[in-house]
């Protein structure tokens, strides 16, 4: 069954994403909803902060079935950004070198089994797709 | 939802529910307070972002510069997870919860 929303484009829209998150996968495995609830804040996040310009609500399709958890963020009136092309953040680095910038995204990569990104530029509309399997019996990556 | 507290005297900070982006700034604001070697309760930390580990990052980084420093305790095998992914296992004292 999928789950379609819209929220504000607004980090205090975090509240509403986490709970529809939650019922969207009622019955998934403690990690895997912990990895879709941290991908879907970090690419909704970014969608707040780099996408002023969007239209004012980001979609979210979370379709949860037992071979995986697949969701969908859509971002339009935006300019294109695909999350698989960000640089690595240097996670080895003394801490004096380290910061937050990239954390994310690097995290994310690490949690997601799929990552893919299409961009319509005639609707200016990008949608960032990513799948998280069932977690049981250790990390599916 | 994120609640903060503790943190007198020596005593841990224990920290519950989500510490997310939005709520990473009220977050930041209490353990700028902290001072010295600094224990985090996080045994009722159900959710952390990388705005969350921000805010651990620069608390770390502000403490050690002083000789201090904070230790993450009571950890969950999910934030565990994301503390290792994002190379914090290397510049926190990290202790499961049991």
């Amino acid at each position: 069954m999928t789950a379609r929303s819209t929220f504000a484009r607004r980090i205090d829209s975090l509240d509403a994403v986490a709970a529809f998150t939650d019922a969207a996968l009622e019955g998934a495995d403690p990690a895997q909803r912990h990895a879709v609830a941290f991908a879907i804040e970090e690419l909704f996040t970014n969608m707040v902060k780099y996408g002023a310009e969007g239209v004012p609500r980001i979609g979210i399709e979370i379709d949860h079935r037992v071979e995986g958890v697949q969701v969908t963020l859509i971002d339009a009136g935006v300019a294109p950004f695909d999350p698989r092309s960000a640089p690595q953040a240097r996670i080895d680095a003394p801490i004096e070198q380290r910061s937050p910038g990239g954390l994310g995204l690097h995290v994310l990569r690490r949690m997601v089994d799929v990552l893919d990104y299409r961009y319509d530029a005639g609707r200016r509309e990008g949608r960032t797709r990513f799948v998280v399997g069932p977690r049981t019996g250790g990390p599916a990556c | 939802m994120l609640t903060l507290e503790g943190g007198e005297a020596g005593e841990a900070v224990r920290i519950a529910g989500r510490l997310d982006a939005a709520q990473a700034p009220a977050a930041q604001t209490f353990l700028d307070r902290t001072q010295g070697r600094v224990t985090l309760d996080c045994r009722r930390l159900d959710y952390i972002s990388s705005a969350g580990l921000g805010v651990l990052l620069k608390t770390q980084k502000r403490l050690m510069g002083s000789g201090g420093g904070l230790r993450l305790t009571g950890v969950s095998p999910h934030i565990r997870d994301i503390f290792t992914y994002s190379g914090f296992d290397q510049i926190f004292e990290i202790e499961l919860a049991g």
